[in-house]
């Protein structure tokens, strides 16, 4: 579904990305782990077509992302490390909106459904934004992929600065989409998350994918110690 | 995509203070701009009403002379229907009448005279149309609806518009929206689309408003003001868009814009107007008047010369009375007429050197829409420079006219008779609305705003939708 | 410590692009505003110089001449152009700059620069003192509207709180910082308009340029001071500039502007067709000098008859026909006196209305001032005005005795000696010295005084709430 062929991203003659090659099946969760700068934003944001990449190129769904953008945004979610909403408008509004521009139509109940089923509190669903909890403004960002349809999730850091609880209904949520078959990229730095929730992942340092495993392989201990002697190497 | 943002921009308005107060101070400084074109329009009006019956006064004393005279009387006050108290006491009152459209503009009408006491005894070439004021008045300009336009809802707009794309920008909501399949440079125009068409409205409303309690009449003239104004405001929104465009975050977006507005409105008009002064000096007024002086003076030691020549240039004029037959007054006119003739070429100067600095200020006005913006709205207004040289090139002309027809009776030695009276030429100046000029600077602005639209979109797919670094 | 905080600001500004733009921006303009107005005021020095010196060429060449004819021929009182207008031209572009002084009437002053430009006119020029008063404010706010916010978003301003620098002192230092570069520009161009003054080879009072420097330096203290102030109350920077500018429209163009449409509106002068007519009827109530049968005329004859004793006018020791005119000259300036004096009580009015509205905006103090001591104010023009009418009235009595003394009765054709024409002094006017401009400019100073008082006294208490 997802796939990175030779992908590289350099700036000022700073590579960002070396020839990166992965990629993710429907059904899977891809969690990239790394230092800050190691390159796992740049892929997220490659995937995203909000940079072009050096060279190499990445496909989503058999198609090469820079060459035809607006096909395949209609087939992706996003959700960013902090989601930013509209604040003066509730949380329906603002699912409102974003699906619009996605070119969806929904009524408002069936707006109100997605909201449940990305875990939002009845009550908040009229309240504005901007009395929401950063967690309450991520199952938004949930909501808007489910009403997507979104056959693609890229996450980029989407757990940090959630509370253990928030994180971890946010990881249920994945898993509950990643079983309705999607593939799911995730740039994390949260190794138990990565962990529990990841089906694969990915140890980038500096541009380059230095590790690539399948969560079943490792136990948490072992994927610590695997991660911590790829950052001091 | 359209109707969704149209949806979301009037929630985002009418969620906020913004709105409610924007309509509101637009409303309360187009009332009082509006409260201060009307003073002016009134003051102007009553002053004109006022030099009007004084001169009507003077006609019927003249009159009633006349009368008496016709009905077979010898009334000791009879020398009133000589021709020179008639051209010269009696005279003729040029005006130059507000018209209703000047209560939105008031121009240069605060520096010039509106009602010019027209006498043969003055000579054209010093011929004072300044009104008696307090220049610290003219240094400061008035508050009214032209200066509001022009120098106030620019900054308006750019209060409302810097951060439309930057804010999304800054917050991140950019790139969620960038993750929808939409081109985010139509999705920002559309924005800022629905965002002046809301200006339009309040604008509108403001206008319209203070257009009722002022009392303009609805016509074409009124019509082209809204629509210089539509024009105007389209050509900030373009600015504003494609600066937002290019623009990497808020403060810097505020400062270019702002920096715009003041090179735009308030320096590139003070360097167009020194430019057009330094480039076409006006001769000196001062060397003037003693020339003036001295052509006087030379005419005055040759008095019977001058009568001589004169009379050659108008033997129509001629008495078969011998050489003895001209007074004072035969020679007083003729050596009027020479002077003039002498000093044409002098006037002429002045004349012709403010007329190139016009043309070299119309030609230059392309570069500052507030220059455009106001030379169209004093034009359709009647304030502008140019319709006062109008009303002052006609009053030239009129003064004209006004002697020749008195030099038969000067010269035939006749006084007036009632039915005479009956037959002076009468001043009457023609306003010409200036509205080609004001298409042209509409549609200036308005293909401004275009480009300037277009430029933006152009940009889609160079720029980066993320801060680098 | 303050001082520290000032060179960073400092540092920051001189590595900043934009900022280095800003500067380089209003310094060139400053640039060719000094020279553009120097050239200008160069070529107006010459022009009336010379205009002065062929007005009373031919007023001499008059020779011997009747006094009265001499007086009708009349003569022109010049303004002369003042060193300081080069800096502030004040409302010199709508004031006349020459008045012809004749017999029987008083004239406004004529040939108004505005009349003869364009439109544009009235945006303004570029001359030095439209810089120091709209320009230099705005780049103080640009360069300090973020001064405090940005600390406060970046949120820097936690940890330079925990350096142990006092708020005050960071406040000081910031305000120093902002305002160091400002007043070097503004004092450059002082510098170089008084190297220029000085070089053209005009004398001029030093008091009044280092006095216009320093009101300078208090309004842009002041706008500095209130941008400091804006700058750590406001929460974001957009607000900031928002707040600033609105300030400065406020200040610099909403304000003056309201200030003339209302003093307008409450004490409109006349127009200058009502004046004149006013004049008109006012002086047929009294002798006119040309019309001996009138009823006043003919109460003058019985009057001076009767005090030199004598039954006819033939009989009297001097013209009476020159007699009759000198005190119709009199009664003339009476008139124009009395309704001078009425437009100069409505000016007051509004001078007082403007001087009260002051309070509003800094902007209209330093407007004032800087116009007062450039002796281009309309106070001195005024007083021009006045001067020349008492020159033109003891004029009119040195030509008009004259002809009483030496001609008898009806001797229309008598010419006096040429040198009756020099005793005609040249017109000469001096604006009013140093201790004058302060003294009538008290409440003005006191304005400005409050205004930099009470700004100060808004940044300490901003200080608290940073």
């Amino acid at each position: 579904m997802l796939h990175a062929v030779n992908l590289t991203k350099s700036y000022n003659n700073h590579l960002a990305l070396d020839q990166l090659n992965l990629s993710v099946e429907p059904g899977e969760i891809y969690c990239l782990l790394g230092a800050n700068g190691a390159g796992k934003s740049t892929t997220i944001n490659l995937f995203l077509n909000f940079i072009a990449p050096t060279s190499g190129k990445a496909v989503i769904d058999q198609v090469e992302v820079a060459k035809d953008p607006q096909a395949i945004k209609k087939l992706i979610a996003y959700i960013p490390e902090n989601l930013v909403l509209y604040n003066e408008l509730s949380g329906l509004e603002n699912l409102s909106y974003f699906t619009g521009l996605a070119g969806m139509k929904y009524h408002s109940d069936q707006l109100e459904a997605f909201l449940d089923e990305a875990g939002l509190q009845g009550e908040a669903f009229h309240k504005r934004v901007k009395s929401y909890s950063k967690g309450m403004r991520q199952k938004v960002g949930v909501a808007m992929a489910i009403a997507k349809k979104a056959k693609v999730l890229l996450l980029d850091e989407p757990t940090s600065g959630l509370d253990p609880k928030a994180s971890n209904e946010f990881s249920e949520l994945l898993t509950r989409l990643s079983n309705q078959n999607v593939a799911t990229l995730m740039a994390t730095h949260d190794l138990f998350r990565a962990k529990e929730t990841g089906t694969n992942i990915g140890i980038m340092k500096s541009g380059q994918l230095v590790e690539q495993l399948s969560t079943d392989e490792i136990n948490h201990s072992d994927l610590e110690k695997l991660y911590l002697k790829h950052m001091n190497a | 995509m359209i109707t969704q943002n149209i949806q979301h921009e009037i929630r985002l308005l009418s969620r906020n203070y913004w709105f409610v107060s924007l309509t509101a101070v637009l409303l309360l400084l187009c009332l009082y701009a509006g409260h201060n074109g009307l003073q002016h329009f009134e003051s102007r009006q009553a002053d004109l009403n006022q030099a009007l019956a004084d001169q009507e006064e003077k006609i019927q004393n003249v009159t009633s002379v006349a009368v008496a005279v016709n009905n077979g009387e010898e009334p000791s006050n009879a020398y009133r229907l000589s021709p020179m108290n008639i051209a010269m006491s009696t005279g003729e009152l040029a005006t130059m009448p507000p018209s209703s459209m000047s209560k939105l503009a008031i121009g240069q009408s605060d520096l010039f005279t509106h009602q010019v006491k027209i006498s043969s005894r003055d000579d054209q070439a010093t011929l004072s149309f300044n009104e008696l004021n307090n220049p610290v008045q003219l240094l400061f300009g008035n508050f009214d609806i032209a200066f509001v336009l022009a120098y106030l809802v620019p900054l308006i707009i750019i209060a409302f518009t810097y951060n439309l794309r930057s804010q999304e920008l800054e917050s991140g909501r950019l790139k969620l929206l960038a993750s929808n399949p939409i081109k985010t440079n139509i999705w920002l125009l559309q924005r800022f689309v629905i965002r002046y068409f809301s200006i339009l409205i309040i604008l509108s409303i403001a206008l319209l408003l203070t257009i009722l309690w002022v009392g303009i009449p609805f016509n074409f003239a009124l019509l082209t003001f809204m629509l210089l104004t539509f024009a105007y405001v389209a050509f900030w929104f373009g600015l504003s868009f494609l600066v937002n465009i290019i623009g990497a975050s808020s403060g810097k977006n505020a400062v270019s814009l702002l920096s715009l507005w003041i090179v735009l409105v308030l320096i590139l008009p003070t360097v167009i107007n020194q430019a057009a002064n330094t480039i076409y000096p006006m001769p000196s007024r001062v060397a003037l008047l003693n020339e003036i002086r001295e052509t006087k003076k030379s005419l005055s030691e040759k008095q019977d010369q001058v009568l001589d020549e004169y009379l050659r240039n108008h033997p129509e004029l001629i008495r078969d009375e011998g050489k003895n037959a001209y007074g004072y007054w035969q020679g007083y006119f003729a050596s009027q007429e020479l002077m003039e003739e002498e000093l044409a070429p002098l006037i002429e100067k002045f004349d012709n050197q403010l007329a190139k600095q016009q043309s070299w200020v119309d030609s230059w006005r392309f570069l500052s829409p507030v220059v455009l913006f106001q030379d169209a709205a004093t034009q359709l207004a009647g304030t502008s420079s140019k319709n006062h040289k109008d009303f002052q090139n006609d009053v030239k002309d009129f003064g004209l006219t006004w002697r020749a027809h008195f030099m038969p009776y000067v010269f035939q030695n006749n006084m007036l008779k009632l039915s005479d009276l009956g037959e002076l030429p009468a001043f009457s100046y023609q306003p010409k609305p200036g509205y080609t000029a004001a298409y042209i600077n509409l549609g200036v602005l308005l293909l401004l705003s275009g480009l300037f639209a277009i430029r933006g979109l152009k940009l889609e797919g160079k720029r980066q939708l993320l801060q680098v670094g | 410590m303050m001082l520290q905080v000032a060179k960073k600001e400092i540092k920051e500004m001189t590595r900043s692009g934009q900022f280095k733009w800003m500067l380089g921006t209003v310094l060139v303009l400053s640039l060719i505003a000094v020279f553009i107005s120097y050239n200008q005021w160069q070529e107006k020095n010459l022009q009336r110089e010379q205009a002065q010196e062929s007005a009373r060429a031919l007023w001499l060449a008059q020779g011997s001449v009747n006094p009265h004819n001499a007086a009708h021929y009349g003569t022109y009182a010049f303004k002369p152009q003042f060193p300081l207008s080069l800096i502030d031209p004040g409302v010199e572009k709508f004031t006349g700059v020459s008045i012809f002084l004749e017999a029987h009437s008083r004239n406004e002053a004529d040939m108004v620069a505005a009349a003869d430009q364009t439109g544009l006119s009235r945006f303004g020029d570029l001359t030095p003192d439209f810089i120091l008063l709209y320009l230099i404010p705005l780049l103080i706010i640009a360069l300090g509207f973020q001064s405090v916010t940005k600390e406060k978003v970046n949120g820097t301003i936690q940890i330079i709180k925990t350096q142990g620098i006092s708020n005050t002192q960071l406040l000081m230092g910031k305000w120093l910082g902002n305002y160091l570069p400002i007043a070097i520009i503004s004092t450059l161009l002082f510098v170089l308009a008084a190297l220029l003054i000085a070089a053209a080879g005009n004398a001029f009072d030093w008091r009044l340029l280092v006095t216009m420097w320093v009101i300078y330096m208090v309004y842009f203290g002041i706008i500095n001071t209130i941008t400091m102030v804006v700058s750590s109350l406001a929460s974001k920077p957009g607000v900031s500039l928002v707040l600033l500018l609105a300030t400065w429209i406020v200040s610099c163009l909403a304000v003056p502007k309201i200030a003339s449409s209302y003093t307008n509106e409450k004490y409109p002068y006349p127009t200058r067709q009502v004046f004149e007519a006013a004049v008109a009827f006012d002086k047929k109530q009294g002798i006119d000098g040309h019309d001996p049968w009138s009823e006043a005329s003919k109460k003058l004859e019985q009057e001076t008859l009767k005090a030199y004793n004598v039954s006819k006018l033939e009989e009297l020791p001097f013209n009476f026909d020159a007699i009759r005119m000198q005190k119709g000259e009199e009664h003339e300036a009476a008139v124009y006196f009395k309704h001078n004096e009425r437009l100069k009580q409505i000016n007051q009015e509004q001078t007082a209305v403007y001087r009260k509205l002051a309070v509003l905006s800094p902007f209209l103090p330093t407007r004032f001032m800087s116009m007062a001591l450039a002796s281009t104010d309309y106070a001195t023009h005024w007083t021009f005005s006045d001067m020349a009418e008492k020159h033109r009235v003891a004029m009119q009595k040195t030509l008009n005795d004259n002809f009483a003394e030496n001609s008898k009765l009806g001797e229309w054709g008598y010419k006096a000696d040429a040198s009756l024409l020099q005793e005609v002094p040249e017109f000469e006017f001096e604006a009013a010295n140093y201790n004058e401009v302060m003294a009538s400019n008290k409440s003005n100073l006191f304005i400005l005084t409050a205004w930099l008082l009470l700004s100060f006294g808004l940044m300490f208490f901003a200080s608290t709430r940073i």
